[in-house]
């Protein structure tokens, strides 16, 4: 046998073992837990301030929801002795009272008490400025990511930003932003039609012979408001007082043809605050892989007053935002959909007996839709 | 004699009418032993795997008849080799003279134990394990690499963390608890491909020494283990050329006198380039970049009968890309490559003085240069961060057999560290400064002697004391608020020491003491006692250290590791030394072992223990091993039961304490271990060999649940290491046909078709959990079907 026939053969043998690397793995996730939560920071944005939510995050037979506290006393505690009470939204949440702001030579805290009498209190940060974005790029790329299954590749629009670091200081950054996409469908019913005088799915089908959901268009304009899945954070040890190019801080998936519009807000953090966002995001990254950092509580400056032992997750951080508002053409996009109703659409068929069918399903504004046309969208 | 002919015609006669009707003819077979041409009687004689017919005479002479044909001859005796062979029977007698080779007087096929005879039960030597080349080539390969560190993982006691581990846990310790010592120069990275491959060119390669026990005082430095792997020695007379071709890679090594009797070297050479193949694989793998190459060489000079020099060398280089890596965070790179080398050198002298006292003197010369390349978005620039460590060591032993019931050594050793912990080189990057983390010197000296002491026939003490100290030399030392966790935030003082002025010392004896007990000539009882310190360590977090992980000598705040281990053993070889059996028990406690913060980052940065944790570990297990060294099937199997647990609690704080403080799993904590190593000789041209393994499944973290933070799901941990993942057995094959041909040629070419996890087993290396698409965990399987690899092999002489 020649060299090269072993060369072939071996080749072809290779090619026989390639096989899939990534199998779903059984874990029984039937525990039950809830975890104190605390969201929002303290920031410098006057006119949109973030809403600061004291929740539990309970994790029952698999799912994970969110229960809000009520009768919860919150208020900021300045380091030179005063206390602002925070005021309490009806959404839930809580805000700085209008008139607050915020000192840039005085260091803050977050306290609260729970009904159940049990008190809290975050460790004291201090707003630091925060350089402007100076520019926002995007750049199409098909292989983007791996599946959470590891066995294909998903595009996406990765964007960057640059910006001039602060010279002679260390620093660090984080960034998260809002991702605005214009939706087409409304309401999906499972197994039934949607029934616009009761607004629900009603119309029960007991055989449905295709897919077993049918997709609503939305009663005019309509917008998903899609939140950062990830926080990116970084220090400036390697580029102080550089200007910083290409730094990637989000990757926009390919949900359709049409363009889309992301807010992105850019702060400077303490170096506490880095390691507890640091952290997070590699705790989010994981993939098995031979450099995963090991599983670590995500526990930040939060801590029960009369019990040490409680891990609260969450960060109180005191900030200031620079926003940039980046239209997304998605110009050389293409590929699959990667569809924000998680399933390729399929609508109601009309019918010549009800022409007043498929009905179109109202766009209700939440947390996550609206149906005003977001500032900045093209 | 005339009665023994009389016997055969008269039974000739009395069978001859037979004969004729039959056309059968008389086959006459002498059987005798191959080592003193006694002659064998009794032995069996099958044809076409029939038994023959037979009849015999004291003399060994055996006669039966076969009609006109061919029919396949095997002859076989209890304790000598089965003797097979055609025979082709036409129209008169055939004589057959037939030297069967008694097993017992065979060199071993196999070495498993220490190396002489009976060794292992005559010697005080506890937990050694010496492994020949040839009994790691009997070892089905994985791609058709011979691989020295998988043929480690078959003995007791030496587990790994999964097929992609850089580097094997020995009776519980961490990868840089083990001491590797390539021609006495130590391999801070002992695999190419992350892993996948160990850097030892397995044709330059003689065999290695396992010391997991009784570590003899001449070694220092690890807590764990001593793995010394030996180059061949080139001969002196003859010219040898060996080589191989696989998938993986093409080897050639060639040894040559130079002047003869006097001068000879033997190079050795293995490349790979073939990551094309990693495109038409599934997309995990398919941005993988992976190629290495590695050379090593060895000068032998003998001056004369009293001195010879030998210069030995080593090189080895990796390029590795892929996205199962992170990438640096703080730089902008579009994605990650490591470009990492070793370069190794050592100069011996061995002078003797007379035939009871020799001297060896040694210098030797480490640089290993891990790089990581970090190419910029829009650009043709990379980012490089460099690092590396240089290691010089002097060295002088000096050997003398005093007496029959004394054999004494003696020696020194001084060792310079020169750590470069991190240089970032920016190359045209408008966004990247140059930054640099002070380099780390420091010093490891050791002085020793050790006495194998015969005290009566029955009883050995082999008795050593090592004293070791170490010195940080230069740098910043901090001083840290108590009430505080050590970081960035919480310094109260800063101490600078001048280059070479001592900035930390630690030190301490270091008795190795091993007793034996003679029970019989066959068997004996040990008892062992080690004292190990280790000053160098890895500093990595992940589950195994990467190739461009950050090495650290200790310093005011990170102790020296200290571990002390209690063996004992019962040790039987059979009649003949054909099989061994030895059961042995060990426990050891080691003080500082090293762990770090949750999100621990040591990247540029020069406070270490900012990031580590330092607390003990005790690991404990039984190993039970029996081999067969000589005869047609050779092999050995065992079974180890072990367990190695951390404790690490500095503080009630909560980034200072891991699980509470409660002892907790090592990341290769696998109770249950079982290896079999099975080599079947089918004459001189074929070979079958068979693996078998099976480790409990390694720990992992298993959330407590999940929590919504931000509108994201993240695993909400409480305690590390608190489930398994699934068992993992694999069983591998090969065939090997030597010399096809069946010509006797100065080349000889010989084929190995292998296939490893032959029932095609999805072992986990590791399970993760994602939360994009609902909650889901998933494991990552590194080889999940079975792997196939044909491998040309040669040698000319």
């Amino acid at each position: 046998m020649k060299i090269k026939h072993l060369k072939v053969f071996s080749f072809l043998f290779f090619l026989l073992s390639l096989q899939s690397c990534i199998d779903t793995y059984d874990i029984d996730f039937s525990q039950k837990n809830n975890v104190l939560v605390v969201e929002g920071f303290l920031t410098d944005d006057y006119l949109n301030p973030d809403t600061i939510k004291i929740q539990y995050s309970n994790f029952v037979d698999g799912n994970t929801f969110l229960s809000s506290i009520t009768s919860v006393k919150a208020s900021i505690v300045w380091q030179s002795g005063k206390e602002t009470s925070l005021i309490e939204q009806k959404t839930g949440g809580f805000l700085p009272p209008k008139d607050f702001r915020v000192n840039p030579t005085e260091k803050y805290a977050l306290r609260f008490s729970l009904p159940n009498g049990q008190q809290y209190e975050s460790s004291y940060e201090q707003i630091s400025v925060t350089p402007p974005i100076l520019k926002v790029y995007d750049r199409f790329n098909p292989q983007s990511k791996l599946s959470d299954d590891g066995k294909k590749f998903l595009s996406a629009n990765e964007v960057y930003v640059d910006f001039q670091d602060v010279p002679k200081q260390k620093n660090f950054y984080l960034w998260r932003y809002t991702h605005f996409e214009r939706i087409v469908h409304c309401l999906t019913c499972y197994a039934s039609q949607y029934e616009p005088k009761s607004d629900k799915c009603s119309i029960k089908l007991p055989s449905f012979n295709r897919t077993p959901y049918y997709d609503y268009q939305c009663a005019g304009e309509c917008y998903e408001i899609i939140p950062s899945k990830q926080f990116s954070v970084m220090s400036d040890v390697v580029s102080d007082g550089e200007v910083v190019t290409g730094r990637l801080i989000a990757k926009i998936p390919y949900h359709f043809i049409y363009g889309c519009l992301v807010e992105i807000q850019q702060m400077s953090i303490s170096p506490q605050m880095y390691s507890f966002f640091r952290n997070l995001e590699l705790q989010g990254k994981s993939n098995g892989g031979l450099a995963d950092t090991p599983a670590a509580a995500i526990v930040g400056n939060i801590n029960n007053l009369g019990s040490s032992t409680e891990k609260v997750v969450g960060y109180f951080g005191v900030v200031s935002l620079q926003k940039n508002r980046y239209w997304i053409e998605r110009k050389s996009a293409n590929g699959p959909y990667e569809y924000i109703i998680n399933h390729v659409p399929f609508e109601e068929p009309p019918t010549s007996s009800d022409p007043s069918r498929p009905p179109v399903a109202p766009c209700v504004k939440s947390e996550f839709r609206t149906p005003f046309r977001p500032q900045g969208w093209l | 004699m005339y009665s023994k002919l009389l016997i055969t015609a008269l039974l000739l006669c009395v069978v001859s009418s037979n004969i004729f009707s039959q056309t059968s003819h008389a086959i006459i077979v002498s059987v005798r032993d191959s080592s003193d041409n006694t002659p064998l009687k009794d032995v069996v004689i099958k044809i076409d795997a029939k038994r023959a017919n037979l009849s015999s005479n004291n003399e060994g002479i055996h006669t039966f008849f076969l009609p006109t044909g061919e029919f396949g001859i095997t002859i076989s005796h209890l304790g000598y080799r089965t003797f097979r062979q055609k025979l082709l029977v036409k129209n008169s007698e055939i004589s057959l003279t037939v030297s069967l080779i008694n097993v017992a007087k065979e060199l071993d096929e196999v070495t498993v134990n220490s190396q002489a005879i009976n060794g292992n039960v005559a010697r005080p030597l506890l937990g050694v394990s010496a492994l020949s080349i040839k009994a790691i080539k009997k070892i089905p390969a994985m791609m058709g690499e011979t691989d020295v560190l998988r043929g480690l993982q078959m003995l007791p006691g030496v587990t790994s963390v999964g097929e992609a581990a850089n580097g094997v846990n020995i009776r519980g310790g961490t990868t840089d608890q083990n001491l590797i010592l390539l021609d006495d120069t130590p391999i801070f990275n002992p695999t190419h491909l992350f892993g996948l491959f160990s850097i030892f060119p397995p044709d330059a390669v003689s065999g290695l020494e396992l010391y997991k026990g009784g570590i003899p005082a001449k070694f220092g430095g690890r807590a764990s283990s001593v793995i010394d792997i030996n180059l061949i020695n080139p001969s002196l007379d003859k010219f040898k050329m060996t080589g191989g071709i696989s998938l993986v890679s093409n080897r050639l090594t060639i040894e040559t006198p130079i002047v003869k009797e006097k001068l000879s070297i033997m190079v050795s050479g293995r490349v790979s380039f073939n990551d094309f193949i990693f495109k038409l694989g599934p997309p995990k793998l398919q941005n993988i970049k992976a190629n290495f190459y590695d050379v090593a060489t060895k000068l032998f000079y003998k001056m004369n009968a009293k001195n010879t020099f030998t210069f030995s060398g080593y090189l080895s280089k990796d390029f590795f890309q892929t996205d199962l890596l992170g990438t640096i965070g703080n730089v902008n790179a579009t994605s990650t490559q490591y470009d990492y080398q070793t370069s190794n050198a050592a100069l011996k002298w061995f002078h003797a003085f007379n035939s009871k006292l020799n001297l060896q003197t040694s210098a030797i010369y480490t640089d290993y240069q891990p790089k990581t390349l970090l190419p910029e978005l829009n650009s043709d620039n990379k980012v490089s961060l460099e690092s590396g460590i240089i290691y010089n060591q002097l060295k002088a032993s000096l050997n003398y057999n005093l007496n029959e019931k004394h054999r004494l050594e003696g020696g020194i050793s001084t060792i310079l560290y020169r750590i470069n912990p991190g240089v970032l080189n920016p190359g045209s990057s408008k966004s990247v400064n140059y930054k640099s983390v002070p380099e780390e010197r420091s010093t490891e000296s050791g002085i020793y002697l050790e006495d194998e002491f015969t005290i009566s026939k029955k009883l050995t003490l082999s008795a050593g004391l090592r004293y070791s100290f170490y010195n940080a030399l230069g740098g910043t030392v901090r001083s840290y608020n108590p009430l505080f966790s050590k970081t960035d935030f919480n310094v109260t003082d800063s101490t600078i020491y001048k280059s070479g002025e001592t900035s930390a010392s630690y030190g301490g004896f270091e008795p190795r003491i091993a007793l034996k007990y003679s029970l019989s000539e066959l068997s004996s009882i040990k008892l062992g006692y080690s004292l190990m310190r280790q000053y160098l360590q890895v500093v990595s977090n992940t589950t195994t250290p990467l190739p461009t992980s950050r090495w650290a000598t200790s310093n005011t705040y990170v102790k020296p590791q200290v571990s002390e281990l209690y063996s004992g053993g019962i040790f039987k070889n059979s009649q003949n030394n054909i099989y061994e059996f030895s059961l042995e028990g060990y426990y050891r406690s080691t003080e500082n072992v090293l762990d770090f913060k949750p999100g621990a980052d040591f990247l540029f940065q020069p406070y270490i223990e900012t990031q580590t944790l330092q607390g003990k570990g005790k690991a404990y297990g039984l190993e039970l091993m029996i081999a067969k060294k000589k005869g047609e099937v050779t092999g050995w199997i065992n079974y180890t039961y072990s367990r190695a647990l951390n404790q690490v609690k500095l503080s009630d704080r909560f980034d200072e304490q891991i699980n509470g403080g409660a002892w907790y799993a090592t990341n290769f904590d696998r109770p249950h271990s079982f290896n079999a190593t099975i080599s079947l000789s089918q004459g001189k041209h074929h070979e079958f060999g068979f693996t078998f393994v099976y480790n409990t499944g390694r720990p992992f973290t298993v959330p407590e649940g999940f929590v919504q933070y931000n509108n994201v799901k993240y695993p909400y941990y409480v305690e590390r290491n608190n489930d398994r993942i699934k068992d993992y057995h694999r069983l591998d094959f090969s065939w090997t046909i030597r010399n096809p041909s069946m010509t006797k040629k100065r080349w000889e070419g010989s084929w190995t078709f292998a296939v490893y996890n032959l029932y095609g087993r999805a072992n986990a290396y590791s399970v993760y959990l994602r939360s994009e698409k609902g909650l889901n965990a998933y494991q990552l399987t590194i080889f999940g079907s079975p792997i196939p690899s044909l491998t040309y092999n040669f040698k000319f002489m």
